[in-house]
């Protein structure tokens, strides 16, 4: 259980919003993750640190497929976003690149403050917030273990490996 | 079992008897397919895999079609990737500058009812006009995809829209789904699946079910299907597409089921810059037009252009409007040379490019400044979508933009009969 700070978001927050297009083409994802929410949070990609959650309302990640979105967050250490709703394809990404896509109702939403500190706890599905916790919708058992392996590739990987072991 | 189509599909490809929305799938692909501008990036997810071999070479399709001909040295680069990616794993089925992927899918008999398929482009949801379930997915889901051969899918709720009457003259397949745009709007179908039922389906062609099923996305389904019926078996006899015939059980487990009667649609369009603004033809008669678009994966079929070149033949196009005819793959681009509509096409003053998605996804081929205004056979019209990002672009039926075009201005193709 560790303390981590939340950056909290409105509605619609669009994958051209998450990174712009005219930063896709930096074949450097360091670099590329400088600019993550410069539009809406100029100070988002210097000041998040490795850990901290996402909060938003309706439709995260909606607008173009580009799985860039998501994997900005994810090098800059976003393991976590609580959001009322998440357009489809950013979801999916999400959960294959590793990060815990937990849908929220909009009372939880109220609940977390912008900047406050909460405590994490991906084991339990839960988050604290002051004396509160929040119980979080557990992913079905398919998904948790891509999440739990880090994502979709490494859980591609450690199926081979298992199958090898057997033959 | 109250299976719906979708439903149907899953529960068979992913080994299970019955299955409920919500539930989580591993289901097995029968086609996948990669086109030039994501084919880098799945390359590179792949080799990061142990497999090394792909799961089944026949089952893989690659197509540049977005960046034909080369519209930077990048493109070059992409073609090159895919041959040896081709070359590397024993994949044929490889078409380079031969047309748009969701025309040339099934055309060339990569896509039949009941099948699982699934591409790196949003418009994948075209296929489900065969009957089979198809969706787009992200270049990491498809590098596990060429490894394993499986997808985990969640099971979507289904959203029935029930047909009924016949189209008016000058109204048609662009004309319905611009009408169930209007109905849903671009969240509407969020996660679900769209079931496309009722006694009007008979007469709808494929090329009809096409132009429906690629705009499904744009109500943000998943994927939206046609039951396979004596339409779809006559088209993959042509085409040599393999498939399990499916046939819709009695009441379905429908999320919601829309009544739609043909008869009542007026020829519609998509207002800039929303898909889902969509108005009738009545509020926008009138509006002058600097450039008009006949093509893409949604209206650039054969039927497409002998419905615009029976408006067109003998006429003149207005000097300010630019005409640009897109077929959608390279045997219909040899149909319209071979049957003479090209010649007319021509003689009325339009451009015929090469097949590809260039103009329509903004990169070359007519990409539109600042002040012009367009008309449109294609899917979208987010700002910047065929150009610069304050350009207008109104989305509309071959008809529609032909008669416009004719006219300089947005103008009713009812006056064309």
């Amino acid at each position: 259980m560790t303390q981590t700070n939340v950056w909290k978001f409105t509605d619609d927050i669009d994958t051209d919003q998450i990174i712009a297009t005219q930063y896709l083409v930096n074949p450097d994802i360091h670099d590329m993750a400088k600019h993550t929410l410069e539009i809406p949070r100029p100070e988002f990609a210097s000041k998040v640190k490795p850990g901290d959650i996402i909060v938003a309302r309706n439709n995260f990640g909606c607008g173009s497929s580009r799985e860039q979105a998501p994997l900005v967050l994810k090098t800059l250490g976003v393991r976590m976003i609580l959001s009322v709703s998440f357009a489809r394809i950013f979801y999916r990404n999400c959960i294959n690149l590793g990060i815990r896509p937990y849908t929220i109702i909009q009372p939880q939403y109220d609940l977390i403050e912008d900047q406050s500190s909460v405590t994490c706890n991906p084991q339990n599905n839960s988050i604290g917030v002051n004396d509160k916790t929040i119980e979080l919708k557990p992913f079905p058992p398919f998904v948790e273990k891509i999440l739990a392996a880090g994502g979709l590739i490494a859980h591609v990987i450690e199926q081979y490996d298992a199958n090898q072991e057997k033959t | 079992m109250n299976h719906t189509l979708t439903e149907q599909i899953l529960a068979q490809a992913s080994g299970q008897s019955a299955i409920v929305p919500g539930d989580i799938v591993e289901a097995s692909v029968n086609t996948a397919f990669i086109h030039d501008v994501f084919i880098s990036g799945v390359v590179e997810e792949f080799s990061k895999l142990p497999h090394k071999k792909v799961f089944h070479p026949d089952r893989i399709v690659l197509i540049a079609d977005h960046e034909v001909p080369a519209v930077s040295e990048w493109a070059g680069e992409c073609y090159k990737t895919m041959l040896r990616f081709a070359q590397s794993q024993k994949i044929n089925r490889v078409h380079i500058a031969e047309g748009v992927c969701h025309q040339l899918i099934p055309e060339k008999g990569y896509v039949g009812p009941g099948m699982v398929l699934v591409g790196t482009d949003s418009h994948s949801t075209t296929h489900g006009a065969l009957g089979a379930f198809a969706t787009g997915i992200g270049t990491t889901e498809m590098a596990a995809v060429l490894a394993t051969g499986k997808i985990w899918l969640k099971v979507p709720e289904t959203i029935n829209f029930e047909l009924s009457g016949t189209l008016s003259q000058g109204v048609y397949a662009k004309d319905i789904v611009l009408s169930m745009l209007n109905i849903l709007g671009a969240e509407g179908a969020t996660y679900k699946a769209i079931e496309i039922t009722g006694s009007a389906v008979q007469n709808l062609s494929i090329s009809d079910r096409l132009t429906i099923c690629n705009m499904g996305v744009e109500m943000g389904a998943k994927n939206a299907i046609f039951a396979p019926d004596q339409n779809t078996m006559d088209y993959i006899q042509t085409t040599g597409a393999e498939g399990a015939f499916i046939t819709q059980v009695e009441s379905p487990r429908y999320d919601q089921t829309i009544k739609m009667d043909l008869s009542q649609i007026k020829p519609m369009l998509a207002f800039p810059s929303g898909v889902d603004d969509i108005h009738t033809i009545d509020d926008a008669i009138g509006t002058e037009i600097h450039e008009a678009f006949i093509g893409s994966c949604t209206n650039g079929r054969y039927e497409d252009f002998v419905i615009a070149c029976d408006i067109l033949r003998g006429k003149k196009i207005p000097r300010h409007v630019r005409l640009i005819i897109t077929p959608a793959s390279m045997s219909i681009y040899r149909r319209l040379i071979q049957d003479g509509l090209a010649l007319d096409f021509i003689d009325a003053g339009a451009m015929i490019t090469n097949p590809g998605c260039g103009l329509c996804y903004g990169k070359h081929g007519g990409v539109l400044s600042k002040s012009d205004v367009a008309i449109a056979s294609n899917n979208r019209n987010f700002p910047g979508r065929l150009g610069h990002k304050d350009s207008q672009v109104y989305l509309a039926s071959p008809a529609t933009v032909a008669t416009s075009a004719v006219h300089g201005k947005i103008m009713d193709p009812r006056i064309s009969f």
